[in-house]
């Protein structure tokens, strides 16, 4: 189980870290302020461990999937917050954008769990006339014989 | 296809022969029907041992470094390891859907998936198995699909 989670950690930590590095230049360059680097690390450290938790919680293979799905989505809250403490006004300007970034990664999410369940259905009725198709051929051989 | 049955009381054990133009992919699928048949484990309850056929098992389950076998209205203790039982049961419909455990394929009775990709198999008495993704292509293969 930890081993899984920081698998999905180190994961999670190695493609973060590039778009944080990369708020952090745009940061410079708008408002001419320098993020410490250890403040970006620490911060990056933060946002995949949150990440990393809630892809754990949304793969999980107990409880209801929907639950799952939506616990995936609150638990990244938070990571929005580090971020916003890490950059603090210079990259929100107002307390709104904050809530406009939840609302699209939202709706990011939304999209991207309608693709995947319906990538899975194809799938699954793909197994399912597999199966149905195997039932027919046996009690066709059955009726044969 | 004939079947014949040769009923006689010198014959103390079982044969099967089968007489073919040349071994085909129908031929192939009822020498691994019979396959099926003729496997056996030895399975335990309180002591007593009993021998199982593939045809009664649901499946098998490792938990906590045993292996249970599970039938309709049993559960048998196996002395053998997952993958011992796999060698045994190959080319059967037996097959490995997740880690912990190898599913009977002929007692699925559909495939059922979620909204976070989580795929269960629901077996002919009600149990729902976890299907891992890993081995989604083996059971497509074992179903009689393309890879």
């Amino acid at each position: 189980m930890i081993k899984r989670y920081f698998n999905t950690f180190f994961k999670v930590f190695f493609f973060t870290t590039l778009p944080m590095i990369l708020i952090g230049i745009a940061v410079y360059r708008r408002a001419d302020y320098r993020v410490p680097y250890v403040w970006i690390t620490i911060g990056t450290i933060f946002i995949a461990l949150i990440i990393a938790l809630a892809i754990r919680v949304f793969r999980s293979e107990k409880g209801k999937g929907y639950v799952n799905a939506i616990l995936g989505y609150i638990i990244i809250i938070p990571a929005l917050f580090v971020l916003r403490f890490m950059f603090g006004s210079y990259l929100f300007r107002r307390a709104s954008e904050l809530y406009i970034l939840i609302a699209i990664v939202g709706v990011i999410y939304g999209i991207a769990l309608l693709v995947a369940s319906r990538k899975y259905k194809s799938e699954v009725s793909e197994l399912n006339r597999l199966l149905l198709n195997k039932e027919v051929r046996e009690e066709n051989e059955e009726k044969n014989e | 296809m004939k079947i014949r049955v040769n009923e006689a009381p010198e014959y103390k054990e079982i044969e099967v022969v089968i007489n073919c133009e040349s071994k085909n992919e129908h031929v192939l699928e009822i020498e691994q029907s019979l396959t099926y048949l003729n496997k056996s484990v030895t399975g335990k309850i309180e002591g007593r041992s009993y021998s199982l056929t593939p045809n009664k098992i649901y499946y098998f389950e490792s938990i906590d470094d045993k292996v249970f076998a599970y039938t309709k209205d049993n559960v048998y203790e196996i002395n053998l390891k997952l993958y011992q039982l796999e060698e045994i049961f190959m080319n059967t419909p037996l097959t490995r859907i997740n880690k912990n455990t190898i599913l009977n394929l002929r007692k699925i009775k559909t495939f059922v998936s979620s909204l976070n990709g989580k795929m269960e198999a629901v077996l002919l008495n009600g149990e729902k198995m976890i299907m891992s993704r890993k081995y989604v292509a083996t059971v497509k293969t074992l179903l009689g699909g393309a890879l």
